[in-house]
């Protein structure tokens, strides 16, 4: 019960991204489209979950003073071979968001788990620790995608095909024609539906946390 | 210190077995990916000149006569940019269309050379070589601007190419 507790406390109550604004960088370069969200949250989460386990598998013999460069090797390692993975699984995918899922080893919620619960906790443990992370980030960053799509592009589940690896099936829902607000689909837009969602999640959940 | 060098020793030891693991079994389908990848922007660049595909199996089924196929690499802001040049020879000289196959040039501010985000390099379709040499800097990616033209230029200049399939 405690692993199920502590899981959905990382996804509601400690939530990375609405709760502690950890990992925000890959977070609003990524999400302008629900597919492009959707791959760097499978990706987080790949790396998050088993840099945690191994972390946490290693924690007796990583020296405490050297610990944070042993930290950063493992992550960098899993995010390189999340990577090779996409290159060669999801091609036309990786084109559009390579860039952007090397820079999850600079995602600092993964560091974070890894200082302040893998290197303390059992295997078991940080599994489900690392899972409601990666729970709690994909939420934020789907809905973050969902609103910056619909906005900034008047479209849905645009590129879902070739995160699928089936170039010629389009799964595009058309809502407007002409983007509403194409503003949300640049940087900036990204600060701004951020701040609106965050403002929103603050709102919803101040009462029970 | 003598503990901590060899436990950093031993984890490099153990993630690099674990991505050339990785590396070996990927590196073939990656391969694969890159050639399916620059033959697709190839047909598409023919198609879209109107010159009839080739086939890879018989090399003599087109005559190099009227167009070539080049393949440039330039360094750009960051990494080379890889493009394939398509060089068609006219009764008003040499004529060059361009498509980038790979680049790493920064998202949202180089990546405008890139067909598949913007049209830009689309309208630079069948331009002359003294088109090409006058073509505009993009203001905050001249690097970028620069390794395009340089590559345009090298396309006019350059001897040989081909016109059959790549891969």
């Amino acid at each position: 019960m405690y692993y199920w507790d502590n899981l959905a406390q990382n996804v509601v109550k400690n939530n990375p991204v609405w709760v502690q604004l950890l990992g925000l960088c890959p977070l609003l370069a990524v999400s302008n489209t629900l597919a492009n969200a959707l791959a760097l949250a499978g990706a987080s989460a790949f790396v998050l979950i088993s840099s945690n386990t191994l972390i946490s598998i290693l924690k007796s013999h990583i020296p405490n003073f050297i610990r944070l460069p042993c930290f950063v090797l493992i992550i960098s390692t899993f995010t390189t071979i999340a990577v090779l993975l996409l290159e060669a699984f999801a091609f036309e995918l990786y084109l559009q968001i390579a860039l952007f899922i090397q820079i999850i080893v600079t995602n600092c919620a993964i560091l974070e788990r890894a200082e302040s619960f893998a290197s303390k906790n059992s295997i078991l443990a940080s599994f489900f620790d690392a899972l409601g992370t990666s729970i709690g980030f994909a939420i934020a960053i789907i809905t973050l995608g969902l609103v910056r799509e619909i906005l900034g592009r008047g479209t849905l589940l645009e590129n879902l095909n070739l995160l699928l690896g089936q170039p010629n099936i389009s799964y595009t829902i058309v809502f407007f024609e002409s983007p509403p607000i194409s503003l949300a689909n640049f940087p900036p837009g990204a600060f701004i539906v951020a701040g609106l969602l965050l403002a929103l999640a603050k709102t919803c959940f101040s009462k029970k946390i | 210190m003598i503990k901590a060098i060899t436990a950093v020793f031993l984890l490099g030891l153990g993630v690099s077995f674990f991505l050339s693991l990785t590396n070996h079994y990927t590196q073939d389908k990656i391969a694969k990916n890159k050639i399916l990848h620059q033959s697709q922007i190839l047909r598409k660049l023919l198609m879209d000149h109107q010159i009839e595909i080739p086939e890879p199996a018989d090399p003599t089924a087109s005559d190099c006569s009227n167009w070539i196929i080049r393949k440039i690499e330039s360094p750009g802001y960051s990494g080379n940019i890889e493009s394939l040049g398509l060089v068609q020879f006219r009764k008003e000289g040499a004529v060059l269309s361009l498509r980038i196959i790979n680049h790493s040039e920064t998202p949202g501010i180089g990546d405008f050379i890139d067909h598949r985000k913007n049209s830009w390099i689309k309208k630079l379709d069948n331009k002359t070589k003294q088109e090409w040499s006058a073509i505009d800097m993009v203001s905050g990616a001249t690097i970028t601007s620069k390794a395009v033209r340089t590559i345009a230029m090298i396309s006019f200049e350059s001897e040989g190419g081909q016109c059959v399939l790549l891969g």
